[in-house]
C-alpha cells in the first residue's frame, strides 16, 4: 500500500482512511473465502484506457521485433517491460470513412471497442453497437457488484454536435451497452467512489441499514408497477424508453441489496469519500487511477474503461507547460516543435498509466499480484492524429491476464488485422466466450506464444 | 404522399383511357352541366382529376356507385368488374387526396427532464433550489439541442443519481417547511416558522407531529398532481399511500411517510418523462389534440424549462387551453415571467453554441488580455441581447444587425468603446457599424475561432449552420485538408486558405463557406477590431456564390438582410426543434413555411413566432406510431 505518496491535501485525507480501513489483514482476511467462492486462481480484470488524438507514431514504436526495447514515448513503462506486450499492426477500419466524409475522431472514438462502423447523424439516430466491455459485463457482470465501471479524465460537455456531424455520444463515450445506448463516463472522484461504494451508509447502525435497503426496495418496487401498468397505453418508441428504465431500475436494485455485501467488508472509513475533481491533473488522474485498483482489489467490477481524454479533445496540459490544444496541435503538418510537445504529451499520459500499473502490481492477491491478474489495454483509436489513420494502431497491453498471456514482447502484427480479434482474446481469458465481436475475423495469435 | 411526374403521367393516361369514358357512358346523361340531377354535375367535376378538390362530391358517388343504387335501375348497367374497378380508382384517389390535406403533426418521444428542466422543476415544485443535477452525467444532445425526446436515454448511472438526488432533495424540502427556524442571535428578529402559503409540501398547514387524519391523501394527491403535471390515477395515489402506511406501521411519522412517498414520486417516470397518451398508441392514422394538461406542460418546457404554474394547471382544469385567445395571452404572461431567462440561457446558448465559450483557451503570451471576465462579459452580452429581442418583441432580423447592444466596463474596453463603468452590463447605443448582431459579438467571434488565429472556414461554417440553416458539406474524401496540403502553403491564414482553395475539388466548397468568414476578418480571435494582421492590412472583401461582393462585415450583415428568407426559415426551424423535442421532417414544411409567411406580415415579430408555433398543427396536436398505409 503505497497510497499517501500523493502532495495533494484531499486526496492525502480520503485515501489516508482507506489505508486504515483497509489495512492488509482484514482485507486478506475476506478474500479466501469470498474468492474460494467464485474462482480459485482469482478473477481476471480488465480495463481499456483511451489516448484521444493518436499519438507520434515515430516516437512511439519499439525498434526490434520480439524482444521488447521501449521508444521514447514509452519509457515511462521501463519498470513494467517484462509486465507487457506492444502491440503493432492491428486497425479498426470501420473508423474509416468509407463515404462518410469527415468525421474521423468521432469514428475514432465509437469504432475503438466496437469494430463498428457508426451511423453518421447528429440528431436522434444514433446508432453503433455493443461494445467488447459491455460484452464482457453482460456475461459476468453479474459476479461483480457493478457490472463494469466507465470513467473519463474530461468531462464531455458541448452543445451541437461534436465532430463534423456526429453526435457528442460518439466521441464522449467508448462504452455502448447496446447500439443506441452509450454508457456516460464518470468524471468525478466522488461521484465514482458513490457508485462503487454509494448506498452504504457506514455511521448507521445494522437495523437502520436494513429499514433503508426495505424502503429503497419498496420505492423502486411501486415504480417499477407504475411503469409496467403505463407501458401497456404507450407507443412502440416510449415502451423502449420504458424498458431502458425498467432496466436501470433493476440494475438499481441489484446494487441495494448488494449492499449488504460491503458489510462484510469492513470499510467503516469508506463513509469519508474523496473531494471532487483535485484541480491538479496529475493528483486528479492519480486519484481516478487508485479508484480502479480500489474497485479491482475489492472485486467491486472487474471490468473498466477509462478515457484519458474524450476523442478530439484540445486539452491544454498546462501541468506540463503546453499551452496549445491538443487537437490543434495534433494537426502538426510536420511542424517539429508541434511534433516535440505532442511527444510530451504521449510521454505525459504513459507517466500516468505506469502510476495504475505500479499501484496495480503493488496489490498482492494470494501468490500472484492485482497487475498479472489483469489485461490492460492502453492506446488510441487513431495512429497518427495529424493524417487520422485508424490502421496501426497504437496499443500497450499490460498484465499476464492470470498467466495467460506471455509478455516482454513487441507483437508486429501483419497489416490491418482487426483490433477485435485482440477482443476476442481477451474474452475469452474473461471466461467469455464469443465467436464474433464487430469485424472480427478470428482470435489473435501469439498472445499466449510461452516459447517464441 | 406526393407523386412524381411520371406517376401522374401515367395516371392521367389511365384517367383518360378508362375512368373518363366510364362516367360518359353511364353518368353523364343525368348528371351534366345543364341537367344536375341530385345537385350533382359529374361532366364537370371529371374534368379535374384532382377527386380531392371536390371530396365530399365523389364521397357520394362513391357510396352510390358501390351500394348500386346509380346508376339507377332502370338504366343500362356496368359490368361488376367495371363498377368495383372504377369504385376502388374513387377510392383510393380520395385517400391519396385526403392524406396529401391532412396535416401530420408528427409524433414526439417521451421526454426525459434534462438536468437543466430537472432543477428548475424540483425548484418549483418543491422550492428546493440546490442544482441537484450537476452531478448527473451529461444529457446527449440532438439536432443541436439537450431536449430531444429521442437522444434522451436513462441509465442505471443515472437512475442511481435519481434515487440519491431524490432523498437529499426530499430532506430539504422537508427541513425547510416543518423545521422551526434558528433561534435567533442577539439583536437578530426571530423568524417565524415557513407560512403555510408558500410550503409545497405540508399544504394542510399543521406543525411538526399536529397533522390531522386526511392529511396525508390531501399532501400525496397535490403533490402527485402537480408532480406528473395531470390529475393522478386512483391506483397511483393507493400506491403512493402504501407506503406511506409502511412508514407509519414501522413506527415512523407522518413526515416520514410523507418523505418516503415524495422520493417515489420523484423516481416515478411519470415524473422524469414527459408522456403524451393517445387513444391507439399504435395507429399512425390516429391524429388527436393534445390534452390541456399534456399542452401546458408543452407550453411550460418550452418558455421555462420547467413544469407548469398553477395558473396554467388552473387553465387546464377548466379546459380552456385551446383556445387561442387564452393561449396568447399565456404566452405574453409567461415570456414577460423571469422564469423566460431559462429560455434565453437554453436556446441560445445551444443556437448561437454560447456554452462552448466555456472551453476556449487563449495562449497567455499571444493574448494577455484574454481573461475569465471578458468571456463571462461576452456571454452575458448575447444573452442579454437575445432576452431584449424577446421580451421587447423586436424583429427577429435584429439577430442579423442592431443598433445597440449590452456592454459592461470590461467587455467596452474590450471592443474599444468609451464611457462605460462598472461590473453591470449596460445597454449602449452603438456609433458605428463595426458592431451590430451577433455575427459581431465577441463571444461568436471568439468561439469560431482557434487558440491562435482565426479561422474563416470555421467562422464561415458556422454562419452556414447557424444563420442560413445549410449544412457545410464535408470534405469528400481522399482530398487532404489544410494541414496536409502537400504544396507549402505560406502567408496569412487568408492567403493560404486562398492558395489552398484554387484547386478545383476544394473550391467548390471553400467558395461557399470561406468569403462568409472573410466577411469577418476584422475580429480577431478574441473578437476585438482590427485593422491589421501581423502588420499587413487586413482584407475583409469577399463575393458570396451569388455573385455578390461586399467590403468588410457591415456590407456582409446588409446582403444577410437584403435576403432574409434563409435565415428566418433557419430560426424557425430550429425554435420548432426546441419547442417540439424532435427534428424537422419534411412533412413539417407545410407548417414551417406557414410561420414564415406570418413572420413576413408582422415585421418578424418574435412573439409571432413563438405564437405560430405554439397554435401549430405538431405542437397541438400528435399521431399514433407507425408508417401510414394510406
Amino acid at each position: 500500500m503505497n497510497y499517501v505518496r500523493g502532495t495533494h491535501l484531499s486526496r492525502r485525507t480520503f485515501l489516508k482512511g482507506l489505508g486504515a480501513a483497509m489495512a492488509l489483514p482484514m482485507l486478506d482476511a475476506m478474500t479466501p473465502a469470498a474468492v474460494a467462492a467464485r474462482n480459485v486462481a482469482g478473477p481476471t480484470r480488465m480495463a481499456f484506457i483511451y489516448l484521444p488524438n493518436g499519438v507520434i507514431m515515430d516516437e512511439w514504436r519499439p525498434e526490434a521485433v520480439l524482444d521488447l526495447n521501449l521508444s521514447r514515448t514509452l519509457a515511462p513503462l521501463a519498470n513494467h517491460r517484462d509486465d507487457l506486450n506492444v502491440l503493432t499492426g492491428l486497425a479498426q477500419l470501420n473508423g474509416r470513412a468509407l463515404g462518410d466524409g469527415a468525421g474521423d475522431h468521432a469514428r475514432a472514438a465509437a469504432s475503438y471497442l466496437t469494430g463498428v462502423h457508426p451511423y453518421k447523424t447528429s440528431g436522434a439516430d444514433i446508432k453503433l453497437d455493443v461494445s467488447v466491455d459491455q460484452v464482457a459485463a453482460e456475461h459476468i457482470g453479474d459476479q461483480t457488484r457493478l457490472p463494469s465501471l466507465e470513467l473519463t479524465l474530461e468531462r464531455g460537455r458541448l452543445a451541437g454536435n461534436c465532430d463534423s456531424g456526429y453526435s457528442c455520444a460518439y466521441s464522449n463515450s467508448i462504452s455502448w451497452r447496446s447500439e443506441k445506448t452509450p454508457n456516460p463516463p464518470e468524471h468525478n472522484p466522488r461521484q465514482v467512489f458513490e457508485r462503487l461504494f454509494g448506498g452504504f451508509d457506514a455511521s448507521a447502525s445494522k437495523k437502520e441499514r436494513d429499514r433503508q435497503r426495505k424502503y429503497r426496495t419498496s420505492v423502486l418496487d411501486m415504480v417499477s408497477d407504475d411503469t409496467k401498468k403505463l407501458m401497456r397505453k404507450l407507443g412502440r418508441t416510449d415502451q423502449q424508453k420504458m424498458d431502458e428504465y425498467l432496466y436501470a431500475v433493476r440494475k438499481l436494485e441489484q446494487r441495494i441489496e448488494s449492499a449488504e455485501n460491503l458489510e462484510k467488508l469492513h470499510l467503516e472509513d469508506l463513509s469519508t469519500p474523496p473531494e471532487d475533481r483535485p484541480s491538479d491533473f496529475v493528483d486528479y488522474a492519480r486519484l481516478m487511477f487508485d479508484l480502479q485498483v480500489l474497485a479491482f482489489r475489492t472485486d467491486q467490477t472487474r471490468i473498466i474503461t477509462m478515457m484519458i481524454g474524450r476523442e478530439g479533445s484540445n486539452r491544454k496540459h498546462k501541468e506540463i507547460d503546453i499551452g496549445d490544444g491538443h487537437h490543434e496541435m495534433s494537426h502538426h503538418k510536420g511542424d517539429e516543435e508541434k511534433i516535440e510537445k505532442l511527444r510530451r504529451v504521449n510521454v505525459h499520459h504513459m507517466e500516468q498509466v505506469a502510476y495504475f500499473l505500479d499501484q496495480l502490481k503493488a496489490v498482492e492477491e494470494e501468490e500472484s499480484n492485482l497487475l498479472d491478474r489483469s489485461m490492460i489495454l492502453c492506446g488510441s483509436g487513431l495512429s497518427d492524429g495529424n493524417r487520422h489513420r485508424h490502421h496501426d494502431l497504437p496499443l500497450v497491453l499490460a498484465g499476464k491476464g492470470n498467466g495467460t498471456i506471455k509478455t516482454g514482447r513487441h507483437l508486429m502484427y501483419e497489416d490491418n488485422v482487426p483490433m477485435n480479434n485482440l477482443f476476442l482474446s481477451m474474452l475469452d481469458r474473461m471466461g467469455v466466450h464469443t465467436e464474433e465481436l464487430g469485424d472480427s475475423t478470428g482470435r489473435l495469435e501469439h498472445l499466449a506464444d510461452l516459447s517464441s | 404522399m406526393p407523386r412524381t411526374d411520371a406517376q401522374l403521367a401515367s395516371a392521367q393516361d389511365y384517367y383518360d383511357g378508362d375512368i373518363y369514358p366510364f362516367f360518359e357512358e353511364f353518368c353523364f346523361s343525368c348528371h351534366n352541366d345543364s341537367k344536375t340531377e341530385g345537385g350533382v354535375d359529374l361532366e364537370s367535376a371529371a374534368l379535374v382529376t384532382h377527386l380531392g378538390e371536390n371530396e365530399s362530391m365523389w364521397e357520394r358517388v362513391l357510396a352510390m356507385l358501390e351500394s348500386g343504387q346509380m346508376p339507377p335501375s332502370d338504366e343500362r348497367q356496368p359490368s361488376d368488374f367495371d363498377r368495383e374497378d372504377i369504385a376502388s380508382y374513387i377510392e383510393e384517389e380520395l385517400d391519396t387526396a385526403i392524406a396529401a390535406m391532412r396535416p401530420d403533426p408528427g409524433r414526439v418521444t417521451a421526454r426525459r427532464l434534462n438536468r437543466q428542466e430537472y432543477n428548475n422543476t424540483i425548484r418549483d415544485l418543491l422550492g428546493v433550489d440546490t442544482n441537484p443535477a450537476r452531478v448527473f452525467p451529461v444529457d446527449d444532445s440532438g439536432y443541436g439541442f439537450d431536449n430531444i425526446g429521442d437522444v434522451l436515454t436513462i441509465s442505471p448511472v443515472l437512475m442511481e443519481k435519481y434515487l440519491a438526488a431524490a432523498e437529499s432533495v426530499v430532506d430539504v424540502a422537508i427541513g425547510q417547511e416543518m423545521d422551526p427556524p434558528p433561534a435567533p442571535k442577539d439583536g437578530e428578529k426571530a423568524r417565524d416558522p415557513m407560512p403555510v402559503e408558500q410550503r409545497k409540501l405540508f399544504v394542510c398547514g399543521h406543525a411538526r407531529g399536529e397533522h390531522a387524519n386526511g392529511c396525508a391523501d390531501t399532501i400525496l394527491r397535490q403533490l402527485a398532481s402537480r408532480a406528473y403535471r395531470r390529475p393522478p390515477s386512483k391506483s397511483e395515489l393507493k400506491d403512493l399511500r402504501q407506503l406511506y402506511k409502511m412508514v407509519i406501521r414501522d413506527g415512523g411519522s407522518v413526515e416520514d411517510g410523507i418523505r418516503l412517498a415524495t422520493e417515489a414520486v420523484l423516481v416515478s417516470p411519470n415524473f422524469l418523462f414527459r408522456f403524451e397518451g393517445e387513444s391507439d398508441a399504435n395507429d399512425p392514422d390516429t391524429i388527436q389534440y393534445l390534452n390541456d394538461f399534456e399542452l401546458a406542460s408543452r407550453l411550460s418546457y418550452f418558455l421555462w424549462s420547467s413544469m407548469p404554474d398553477e395558473e396554467l394547471f388552473e387553465l387546464a382544469r377548466a379546459d380552456q387551453l385551446g383556445d387561442p385567445e387564452v393561449l396568447s395571452s399565456q404566452i405574453e404572461r409567461m415570456i414577460a415571467d423571469d422564469k423566460a431567462w431559462d429560455f434565453v440561457e437554453n436556446f441560445a446558448g445551444q443556437w448561437l453554441e454560447l456554452r462552448n465559450l466555456e472551453l476556449v483557451y487563449r495562449s497567455r503570451d499571444q493574448f494577455p488580455e484574454w481573461r475569465g471576465e471578458v468571456r463571462s462579459a461576452m456571454e452575458q452580452e448575447s444573452y442579454l441581447f437575445f432576452d431584449t429581442i424577446l421580451r421587447e418583441n423586436q424583429s427577429i432580423l435584429t439577430f442579423l444587425d442592431a443598433d445597440f447592444t449590452f456592454v459592461n466596463e470590461t467587455l467596452a474596453k474590450h471592443y474599444g468603446i468609451e464611457g462605460v463603468e462598472g461590473n453591470k452590463h449596460q445597454r449602449i447605443k452603438l456609433a458605428d457599424r463595426r458592431r451590430g448582431g451577433v455575427l459581431t459579438q465577441g463571444s461568436v467571434l471568439t468561439l469560431t475561432s482557434y487558440p491562435t488565429r482565426t479561422s474563416p472556414v470555421l467562422r464561415g461554417a458556422w454562419v452556414m449552420q447557424n444563420i442560413l440553416g445549410t449544412e457545410p458539406p464535408p470534405p469528400p474524401e481522399e482530398v487532404p485538408p489544410l494541414e496536409d496540403d502537400p504544396r507549402k502553403l505560406t502567408g496569412t491564414i487568408r492567403q493560404q486558405l486562398e492558395q489552398h482553395r484554387a484547386d478545383p475539388t476544394c473550391a467548390s466548397c471553400h467558395s461557399r463557406i470561406d468569403p462568409l468568414g472573410f466577411g469577418l476578418e476584422n475580429y480577431d480571435p478574441i473578437g476585438r477590431w482590427r485593422e491589421a494582421e501581423n502588420e499587413h492590412p487586413v482584407d475583409s472583401s469577399g463575393i458570396l456564390p451569388t455573385g455578390e461582393g461586399f467590403e468588410g462585415s457591415a456590407e456582409l450583415r446588409d446582403i444577410l438582410l437584403r435576403d432574409p428568407e434563409l435565415f428566418v426559415r433557419c430560426f424557425t426551424e430550429k425554435m420548432l426543434t426546441y419547442a417540439l423535442g424532435r427534428g424537422v421532417e419534411p412533412y413539417d414544411r407545410p407548417v414551417v413555411a406557414s410561420i414564415e409567411e406570418s413572420l413576413a406580415q408582422n415585421d418578424y415579430r418574435f412573439h409571432t413566432l413563438i405564437r405560430e408555433i405554439v397554435l401549430s398543427v405538431p405542437f397541438q396536436m400528435r399521431r399514433g406510431e407507425g408508417e401510414s398505409e394510406a
